[in-house]
């Protein structure tokens, strides 16, 4: 949910620690049950932050099926020292990693790919004005050419809306750190976006 | 857990990049609104119904190889040594290859394994 303008986004609530280390229980006696739970209450909030840092929906898709699937296979080796939200959005962004790591040789997108993603892989409203169209193809070009580790803490901030102490909880870097890489983040964006001929674009429709 | 990111001075996005940033956001969610959960929640059970297959497999598969070593490459080696019976050698060649074949079964499975060990940090 976007916050009011130049403030930090909300995000959807999340299952409070009690019920996230319920769960962890449940999934450790094998409650498959659990696992449905778990998926319905994390499924689409990964899959957006996913998308935000992967631009291929197939690879969306993938990498959150692996996140449920290590989170299943893997939860004796949870310590809980963190909650079970904190420890699923560590396996996604590994994930996602791993999956940069294996697309690297690919050649970057063109915008007439992401014209293709956003019509149709992604559903993109089929009624939407042609500048904003334009405009959103653009953010998308421009985000798409950030370094992933800026999309990485991005995304955890701006989609799904962490606070800064649990991104670095996820990223496993200190505060500093994810305060300092936020900001070059935001820097980069908005250079690239001017480069690309787009000023402050708040007014566009 | 408290809902609300706590606000940090110089958090906030500035006004120029706000509706880039909506933009993009509205993108990824429309993404995760095109995925089926339930894909999500099969693959996983899927995963660990192959994995304890894989491990089964793996299982005996091990016990049947140290077996036809211990018999094979023992056993035949010791009738060997005493009659100088040709099939002999050939059942401890077969040991030794069934040796050879697990090492590799070894390897196959720690390079499976080590796919699914990436959950750092736990």
């Amino acid at each position: 949910v976007p916050g009011p303008s130049g403030a930090a986004p909300r995000r959807a609530p999340t299952p409070d620690r009690a019920l996230q280390d319920l769960w962890v229980a449940r999934l450790r006696g094998r409650d498959e049950e659990a696992l449905r739970e778990v998926v319905a209450a994390f499924h689409d909030r990964l899959c957006a932050v996913i998308a935000g840092i992967l631009r291929d929906r197939d690879a969306v898709e993938d990498v959150v099926q692996e996140t449920f699937t290590k989170a299943w296979l893997r939860i004796e080796s949870f310590h809980g020292d963190s909650g079970l939200y904190t420890w699923l959005y560590r396996i996604a962004v590994n994930g996602c990693k791993d999956r940069m790591k294996r697309m690297r040789r690919r050649p970057a997108c063109s915008l007439e790919d992401l014209k293709v993603d956003v019509a149709t892989a992604t559903g993109a409203p089929a009624v939407e004005g042609l500048e904003r169209r334009e405009l959103r193809l653009r953010v998308r070009a421009a985000i798409a050419r950030l370094p992933a580790k800026f999309r990485t803490v991005l995304a955890l901030r701006e989609i799904e809306g962490m606070a800064y102490q649990e991104i670095a909880d996820v990223v496993g870097l200190n505060l500093g750190t994810v305060e300092s890489r936020l900001f070059r983040a935001r820097q980069r964006l908005r250079t690239l976006l001017m480069e690309d001929g787009l000023g402050p674009i708040g007014g566009a429709t | 857990v408290s809902r609300d990111p706590s606000p940090t001075p110089g958090d906030d996005r500035p006004d120029d990049l706000s509706a880039a940033l909506e933009l993009w956001a509205e993108d990824a969610r429309r993404v995760a609104g095109t995925i089926d959960p339930e894909n999500a929640a099969r693959a996983a059970l899927d995963a660990a119904v192959d994995e304890q297959a894989l491990r089964s497999l793996y299982r005996r598969y091990v016990a049947a190889a140290v077996l036809l070593f211990s018999l094979g490459a023992g056993g035949s080696l010791w009738i060997q040594t005493r009659t100088g019976d040709r099939r002999a050698e050939m059942q401890t060649m077969h040991a030794l290859e069934a040796e050879r074949g697990e090492l590799m079964g070894r390897r196959l499975l720690s390079s499976y394994a080590g796919g699914w060990d990436d959950d750092r940090g736990e």
